[in-house]
């Protein structure tokens, strides 16, 4: 039996196809900060991707900063920390379920909870605490669930994200599932979500400038001129999902509880800067 | 022999709409069973798409309003948008990873 060249390579492909598909999530994650460097070498300064797409559009940056200077989530930030010390019937406040007293922990999140084996986000973590304490959950998307979130965010401006996957297949089986996620093509346009915010990133759609999935959750929750108001991240995905034509999932249900723990694994080592104003 | 011609002629006419409007119904009841049949497949495999769940609720509407020739048209378009679907989800399984930046 002799072997062809073409088989030979066939081999060799497939081996390669192999190896680069099992890549784990460390190799990913420099795979996909590296692409962001490659695309956008203006951007000398790494750590400013956490800007969004201000990192690269010079003018748009001017007016953004602007707006930063008399913020429109700093209400949110008011009710949010109002709602946050507010104890709950039982005497307990929010700062009783999380670490450090809920201050300065937004970085941490999402983790994946090897007890329970499942990602949890901040979101997620905020409304558990309230309906385990016998108070009634926020809405998932706006209002006052997005006013905590953007408090707890505030109190952690500056510290680097720093997301884990611990040695649990079932971690990686999340990550790899928000992975799958991001890169399928989804609704009748037929668009990934790394179709726009990788490969298209830059590019105009419309009267806008797509942005870049690195250093995506950093600033969520965000006031978004389009809402008139605040929002969470998973409300935005939802949004993203139904522009191009496909059915939103739940806030807060596997899928986008994946996505993101995908997308900030991605933006691990940038500082969150959230709660942040958005178009 | 005339009278009953007639008859017979007569009750044609009259039960023909009848008979036609029933298996309109049926057809237009059947062709939604068949497009949440499709919709329900490609949903398991985590896709659906807006456009169909509208056409989809569309046709229910036409429906209930007793238009059933536009029922049947707007299910059947929907089946076909589920088909589509189906196809997005298995051409994706297979190739979602070339899309990832090396």
């Amino acid at each position: 039996m002799t072997i062809t060249t073409r088989q030979l390579l066939g081999g060799v492909v497939g081996l390669v196809a192999a190896a680069t598909s099992f890549a784990g999530p460390e190799e990913d994650r420099k795979a996909f900060q590296s692409f962001y460097f490659d695309r956008f070498p203006q951007v000398t300064d790494h750590a400013d991707f956490k800007n969004g797409v201000y990192s690269i559009l010079p003018e748009a940056r001017v007016q953004w900063e602007q707006i930063e200077e008399f913020p429109p989530y700093e209400l949110a930030i008011e009710e949010g920390q109002a709602l946050f010390e507010k104890p709950f019937a039982n005497g307990k406040s929010l700062a009783d379920c999380f670490p450090n007293g809920g201050i300065g922990i937004r970085q941490n999140y999402p983790y994946f909870d090897t007890a329970r084996g499942e990602v949890v986000t901040l979101e997620l973590a905020i409304n558990e605490c309230r309906t385990t304490n016998g108070e009634k959950p926020y809405p998932w998307k706006k209002g006052p669930l997005a006013s905590v979130s953007s408090y707890m965010a505030y109190t952690s401006r500056d510290a680097m994200i720093d997301v884990k996957i611990p040695d649990d297949p079932r971690a990686l089986a999340a990550y790899e599932d928000g992975k799958m996620h991001y890169f399928t093509k989804r609704g009748q346009l037929n668009f990934a979500c790394s179709d726009c915010h990788m490969y298209g990133s830059g590019q105009n759609l419309r009267s806008e400038t797509l942005s870049m999935s690195y250093g995506h959750t950093t600033g969520f929750p965000v006031y978004r001129a389009k809402w008139q108001e605040m929002g969470t991240l998973h409300r935005r995905l939802a949004g993203c999902h139904e522009s191009v034509r496909a059915k939103a999932f739940k806030a807060q249900g596997p899928e986008y509880r994946n996505l993101e723990y995908f997308l900030a694994y991605m933006s691990s080592g940038l500082e969150i800067n959230g709660p942040s104003a958005r178009k | 022999m005339k009278t009953f011609r007639m008859i017979t002629v007569l009750s044609a006419l009259v039960l023909a709409p009848l008979t036609h409007a029933a298996e309109t119904k049926d057809s237009a009841a059947s062709a939604m069973a068949a497009a949440q049949s499709a919709w329900d497949e490609a949903a398991k495999l985590g896709y659906w798409w807006l456009t169909t769940e509208r056409v989809m609720k569309e046709s229910k509407k036409q429906f209930e309003a007793g238009q059933y020739d536009e029922a049947k048209a707007l299910a059947d378009e929907a089946v076909l948008l589920s088909k589509a679907t189906l196809a997005q989800a298995k051409r994706e399984s297979e190739t979602w990873q070339a899309r990832m930046p090396r």
